[in-house]
């Protein structure tokens, strides 16, 4: 059942990993296949009437979503990804573990991955206190992704209290983005 | 007759006040609190040296937290001078002052010389008169020295301006740690212990510092020896390694490690670097803080749902619960005098200093600079508390609520500061 | 009947604001300090006039007067520190019952020694600090002898009694009904801090 579930997650995911980046690579995609045989006539052929283009993309589109771009973006992503958590509280709200269950997609799909989960406070509250509780949101994160089926060996945690905050300024706002844990791949 | 005459001598007694049977006994219970006034005129000596002589002087004073000084523009003469003529006490008494000092500053080559005065105006006495030679390099060493002999003839205080604060400055991004005189004077920064230090702790006998690292890019425990300069490793283990407090014996250290899946407080063997678990709970278990006897630590624990104030009894290991007011009470520290607890303490979002006595009574939340103040620490005997401000300084206050007076001078973000005991 | 004397030390510095504050519109007379050719300072209760203070007799002052003085000093004295609960402590003149001069007496010498005492924040906490001072007072009000005869075991609490007690040479002589028989009073005076922090 859990095996059943989370499959349609990969595969939804990865369908929308598939579309998203066959929507980014039409144009970098159109333009490499069509430097490559002709390089002077490139720039005419590029102003060309744009109706015929997406016709030549689509049958040569299909490979180069399997390619290494596609996973340098996919890096990106999950690296951009982070969660969000209230005042003096490490749990999860149902927002960070849909965006966890997506981390967990994107490391099920690269079992080579490892990551290091950063877990981090608003300026509020005090130093040691805060040192603990940055630890503790890491390690939620943490187990949420090993609930989700990553094996725990790829995954370690390091809490930066609030040392490093993500919005420097001292507002309720900077201080909600601030209250974050963020994924750090090792070895890149 | 006789009869008549004794008759007469009881009427007597008994028809005048009841008082006369016995000593008169008065009571008198102080008001208020008010600080001793001292009248400090201005230095002779060479400019350039008996101005900034003076300043540390006055802020010295302040910092004691029991002396005023009475603004020079107040004087019938402001000085310089360097004694106070016969006669002319009742002028200094007429503006107040309980004390009068006066100095005098000399240089010859490398040395400087500061003759310097304690007249108390209520007896009208000297009541210190020396000289205190020094290299310029070491003015201040020459004016703690003469501030605790103050401090000693006046009230009979115990000396503290040998003492030190340990503490994290920031700067461009990178947080070290460093060192000044408790009144702020001669800050000495730790050079090559990575970018981001936190979490300094004096041993008792003040020659050790253990502090955090994220030197090898995880925050870890060190030790470092102030005599021998080096620095070992004391946990680096998974998660986080941090808070340490040396325990009064000095040989061993409470700290919070996560390696078993939540932050508790462990005990550290400095020998062999052996750890034992202290608490055991689902939840956050941080900061320790020894009694000055070695008999109980206080720590910080949301166990209840919110960071609370605990102690714990270390002959059987039973933790009672000290503060009940608040939903955020963290980071305390046990008084030098064994009797009360400081930890900061959050009302409203605003963070303030706060007291309470080990048996949980007499909780007293300190106004302090009104910006956010944490980070509390106690003076070698207990009289005063220094902590540090959102404002980048760090405070000096007593413990009952006059406004605190600053020791940094701006140059840089200071927190976590921790005051040592006197530093022979 | 008597007059007040404080030779030598004048606790606040006379200023517009110490000055003006008993004058508003209550109507009572204002405390000043007067200094006179001998270069000895007198303060005096009552409305004084540089006329007045050349006079060898004062005038006449009822303990009625002399009651709402003390009021007045009380009111005036605007430089002490209090902290926020404890407000004043259990001993005013007001509880001082019946007008007896000995009560009214006693009130003044208490007064005087308000006056003087400084004590300190940063030293302790305890409240419960106790130090007594044994004084022998001459039929005119000269201290002859003060002794420190129970330690609070707080040095700093008793220093600062002393020092208190070092400025006082002379209080207000003692009323015929406590030094009947005797030429001197002995006087047990009990210092304590203020009452409560929190």
């Amino acid at each position: 059942m859990m095996k059943l579930s989370k499959g349609i997650i990969l595969l939804v995911v990865t369908s929308m990993v598939f579309f998203s980046a066959g929507c980014a690579k039409r144009g970098v995609t159109s333009v490499e296949e069509v430097t490559p045989p002709a390089a002077q006539p490139t720039q005419e052929e590029l102003t060309m009437p744009e109706a015929e283009m997406p016709e030549v993309e689509e049958e040569v589109a299909v490979e180069p979503m399997l390619t290494t771009p596609s996973f340098e973006e996919e890096m990106a992503t999950f690296e951009q990804n982070m969660i969000f958590f209230e005042f003096d509280k490490f749990s999860l709200n149902p927002e960070s573990r849909k965006t966890l269950a997506e981390q967990a997609s994107f490391l099920n799909s690269n079992p080579e991955v490892k990551l290091r989960i950063e877990g981090h406070c608003d300026e509020r509250g005090t130093l040691e206190y805060n040192l603990a509780l940055g630890e503790r949101r890491a390690k939620s994160a943490q187990d949420y992704l090993v609930f989700l089926g990553i094996n725990p060996d790829r995954i370690s945690i390091i809490s930066y209290g609030e040392e490093r905050p993500f919005d420097p300024n001292h507002t309720e706002d900077a201080w909600t983005k601030n209250r974050r844990a963020q994924f750090d791949i090792l070895g890149k | 007759m006789k009869k008549k005459v004794w008759l007469l001598l009881l009427l007597c007694i008994f028809s005048t006040s009841p008082a006369l049977a016995a000593r008169l006994d008065i009571h008198i219970q102080a008001r208020g609190f008010t600080k001793l006034k001292v009248a400090m005129p201005y230095f002779t000596g060479p400019a350039d040296l008996t101005s900034g002589i003076w300043t540390m002087c006055a802020k010295d004073l302040a910092v004691s937290g029991v002396f005023e000084v009475l603004n020079p523009q107040s004087y019938i003469n402001p000085g310089p001078v360097s004694t106070i003529a016969q006669g002319t006490l009742k002028d200094w008494a007429l503006i107040g002052a309980d004390y009068i000092i006066t100095g005098n500053v000399s240089r010859l080559s490398d040395m400087v010389t500061l003759d310097i005065q304690i007249i108390e105006v209520a007896s009208a006495k000297f009541i210190d008169r020396k000289t205190y030679s020094t290299s310029a390099q070491t003015i201040h060493t020459a004016v703690h020295a003469f501030m605790d002999t103050f401090l000693d003839k006046s009230l009979g205080l115990n000396e503290m301006f040998s003492s030190k604060i340990i503490a994290v400055r920031q700067q461009n991004g990178k947080k070290q740690i460093g060192s000044f005189w408790c009144d702020g004077v001669g800050w000495q920064e730790v050079k090559g212990l990575g970018d981001l230090v936190l979490n300094p702790a004096w041993s008792k006998d003040t020659k050790k510092v253990a502090f955090v690292s994220y030197w090898r890019d995880n925050p870890d425990l060190y030790l470092l020896d102030l005599t021998t300069n080096k620095v070992e490793l004391l946990s680096g283990r998974k998660g986080i390694n941090s808070t340490p407090a040396f325990h009064p014996s000095g040989s061993m250290i409470a700290c919070t490690l996560s390696i078993n899946g939540n932050p508790e407080i462990y005990f550290l063997d400095l020998k062999s670097k052996n750890i034992q678990q202290i608490t055991k709970s689902w939840a956050t278990d941080t900061s320790p803080s020894f009694s000055p006897d070695g008999k109980y630590m206080a720590f910080c624990s949301d166990r209840c749902g919110t960071p609370q104030i605990y102690l714990m009894d270390l002959k059987d290991r039973k933790v009672q619960r000290l503060t009940f007011q608040g939903r955020y009470n963290t980071e305390p520290t046990f008084s030098p005098r064994g009797d009360m607890v400081a930890f900061s303490n959050s009302t409203n979002g605003i963070y303030q200093i706060a007291l309470i006595r080990t048996d949980g009574s007499q909780m007293t939340v300190l106004p302090g600079t009104g910006k956010g103040d944490e980070s509390p620490t106690f003076s070698p005997d207990g009289r005063l508390i220094a902590f540090a401000s959102s404002d980048g300084n760090i405070y000096v206050t007593d413990l009952v609520g006059s406004k605190p007076v600053r020791i940094t001078n701006g140059n840089g973000v200071y927190s976590e500061p921790s005051w040592s005991l006197i530093t022979k | 009947m008597y007059e007040v004397y404080e030779v030598s030390i004048v606790s606040n510095v006379p200023s517009a604001a110490v000055s003006a504050a008993p004058n508003k519109g209550t109507g009572r007379p204002v405390k000043k300090f007067v200094r006179n050719e001998g270069a000895q300072y007198k303060k005096k209760l009552g409305t004084v006039t540089k006329e007045k203070v050349v006079k060898e007799k004062p005038p006449e002052i009822s303990s009625a007067e002399i009651e709402s003085k003390i009021e007045d000093i009380e009111k005036a004295e605007s430089t002490q520190w209090q902290p926020p609960v404890a407000k004043g402590s259990g001993s005013t003149p007001q509880t001082a019952g019946t007008a007896s001069q000995e009560a009214v007496w006693v009130a003044h010498v208490k007064e005087i020694v308000y006056d003087r005492w400084k004590y300190p924040p940063g030293i302790t906490l305890d409240a419960s600090l106790k130090v007594t001072f044994f004084l022998r007072i001459s039929r005119n009000g000269n201290l002859l002898e003060k002794n420190l005869i129970l330690s609070s075991r707080n040095t700093p609490f008793d220093r600062s009694v002393m020092i208190a007690l070092n400025s006082i040479n002379k209080i207000p002589p003692p009323p015929i009904g406590l030094v009947a028989g005797r030429n001197e009073l002995e006087i047990n005076m009990t210092f304590s801090p203020p009452r409560g922090v929190e």
